[in-house]
């Protein structure tokens, strides 16, 4: 069990304080101290590692942890995730992926878990809805413990702050999961269902994202009469671009689907992006902003725009394309990107950050204008 | 009053009309002083044949940038005479694109006569990209007659858009990765020029044609 809580420690704090920064490859180190219900505290330490990749309509995300506390057995997991986007369908997409986990030897670990999950969703502009399910089996004992889950929930996003809420129906026969729980009024005998109402709010500001999580649960042998509840918080403070000192606590509930234990935990970790390594994001890496072309079979051009900046920062282009009014740019990957389509012609374009001075991107021919500001020239054939 | 005179008159509404009509796609916040000044060059730029539409975006852009209304009338009136020198260089007959593209040559340091030797080279198709790549080039910091003279002798030698296209990038990229533009352009020359067939002759500029 002990070997357990920790990855839910580290499931918890990746998913906390990630704070909505997708990248290519994440490292992400740290320490945190776990205490789950009828035990003391005690301290693990964090290693995990996510690695995202996106061609065309399909992005591909990968991770692995693994979890070292002192008075445990080492617990890794994994993940593998699909999300695909339909081409006929361009506000949908679905998701899908398998996770595992090993656990510790210990009373209640010493096995493994595994769990499918699949979802769809619709995205429309700023906000959207999905609806998925999953199924996990746990095996401790010898005898596998079937779980399954049905969830509905939507997102919507207003300038910095972005709000989610979710409802999950969990039917499992994990029973020594739920008893190992914090405020259990009594053993449940076979299957069980819980059911889940989750609150997520994130905001971004100039160098620190925050993340408040709030769940209610009530369902057979949580609680005589009363909801269970959780409440996290996790903050991510960007010390460069691609550096960032997360920390999050609180508590999560019980996950059978995942067979993830009740704890609440106190973490921090350092997290490093190491960007996409394709000639674009090395020129970001070696210029902040970089803007290319690519000709368009029916006359003009595409222009991109990428800027190497914090996932929370303000970026902006304009230029002629745009009549000089500023154009909010979209995180994409690794970096602040825009696309926009050119006529034939020379055109000049700039960049700015958080509203500071419009600058050039740095692979572009640099041209002051009369009114003593700069941008990149474009020669578009 | 003769049947002239009258055929005048006539014309004036209209072209009062359209001048308003331009000057409507101002931005609304445009100053009064900016509103005249782009007026007064809008009638100039018609009366001549030029881009009008240049000149109203040129103040659009100014009041974007919050430049104060006289330095908006001052880069409007400058943009006016520099499409004016544009036409006249690149004559007999330029396409607006054309005037657009000599006017922002102009702007970078281009010398005027160097765009009537661009034409003379190529009378029969547009000088609009090849202007622009002038213009990126000397932006970078190459002298206008050198990169000029690169320009015209490969556009002498049979050097499509595309491949003078590819020139301005290469020398992009090169400048980015810190060489010299001098160097890059060198180069980057060479290399379009081993494709394309031997000269006929001298570029314009050391041989330039007789009218």
């Amino acid at each position: 069990m002990r070997g357990c809580a920790t990855v839910c420690l580290l499931i918890a704090a990746m998913k906390g304080a990630a704070a909505q920064a997708p990248d290519e490859i994440r490292i992400e180190a740290g320490a945190a101290e776990v205490r789950q219900a009828g035990t003391r505290s005690r301290n693990a330490a964090l290693l995990g590692v996510v690695w995202r990749r996106s061609r065309d309509n399909l992005t591909t995300t990968a991770s692995g942890s693994i979890t070292m506390a002192r008075d445990s057995i080492d617990t890794a997991q994994g993940l593998l995730a699909l999300r695909y986007q339909f081409v006929a369908l361009p506000h949908w997409h679905v998701e899908t992926g398998v996770a595992g986990a090993l656990f510790g030897l210990d009373r209640l670990t010493g096995g493994g878990n595994g769990a499918t999950f699949l979802r769809m969703q619709h995205e429309n502009g700023a906000r959207g809805v999905w609806i998925g399910g999953a199924g996990g089996v746990t095996n401790r004992t010898g005898d596998p413990l079937r779980s399954t889950a049905y969830d509905v929930g939507t997102w919507g996003e207003y300038k910095r702050t972005t709000a989610t809420f979710s409802a999950v129906s969990t039917r499992s026969y994990d029973t020594d999961l739920l008893a190992a729980s914090s405020r259990p009024s009594r053993r449940p005998v076979g299957t069980y269902v819980v059911r889940d109402a989750t609150l997520g709010v994130q905001h971004s500001l100039a160098k620190i994202d925050l993340a408040a999580i709030g769940t209610l649960r009530s369902g057979e042998g949580v609680s005589a009469g009363a909801n269970d509840r959780a409440f996290m918080l996790a903050a991510a403070l960007y010390l460069s671009p691609v550096v960032a000192l997360t920390v999050s606590g609180g508590r999560q509930l019980a996950d059978p689907l995942r067979a993830l234990p009740d704890a609440r935990f106190v973490a921090a970790s350092l997290r490093v992006l190491f960007l996409r390594r394709d000639p674009a994001v090395r020129s970001i890496e070696r210029y902040g902003a970089i803007a290319f072309t690519h000709a368009d079979p029916a006359g003009g051009a595409t222009l991109t725009i990428r800027v190497l900046a914090s996932a929370s920062a303000r970026v902006e282009a304009y230029g002629s394309f745009s009549g000089w009014q500023p154009v909010q740019m979209q995180w994409v990957l690794d970096a602040w990107e825009l696309q926009v389509h050119l006529p034939p012609g020379p055109q000049r374009v700039a960049v700015r950050i958080n509203g500071s001075q419009w600058r050039a991107p740095a692979n572009l021919t640099k041209v002051t204008d009369e009114f003593g500001g700069e941008a990149g020239l474009v020669v578009v054939p | 009053m003769t049947l002239r005179r009258l055929f005048l008159i006539s014309l004036v509404p209209c072209a009062a009309s359209a001048v308003h009509a331009q000057a409507a796609r101002l931005d609304a916040t445009a100053d009064a002083g900016v509103r005249r000044a782009v007026e007064r060059e809008v009638v100039t730029a018609r009366s001549i044949g030029l881009p009008e539409g240049l000149l109203i975006a040129k103040a659009n852009e100014g009041i974007a940038k919050r430049a104060t209304p006289k330095r908006i009338a001052d880069a409007v009136a400058a943009l006016g005479k520099r499409l004016q020198v544009a036409s006249n260089q690149l004559a007999p007959n330029p396409s607006e694109d054309e005037i657009a593209a000599g006017a922002d040559a102009l702007y970078v340091g281009v010398p005027a006569p160097i765009l009537k030797k661009m034409r003379a080279a190529w009378p029969n198709r547009s000088l609009a990209l090849p202007l622009g790549v002038l213009t990126e080039l000397v932006a970078k910091g190459l002298p206008a007659d050198r990169a000029a003279r690169t320009v015209t002798d490969l556009m002498t030698r049979g050097a499509s858009n595309v491949q003078l296209y590819t020139l301005a990038q290469s020398v992009q990229g090169d400048v980015a990765a810190g060489w010299a533009p001098e160097a890059a352009l060198d180069l980057r020359a060479r290399g379009v020029m081993s494709l394309l067939p031997p000269a006929p002759a001298a570029s314009a500029f050391t041989n330039p044609r007789r009218p």
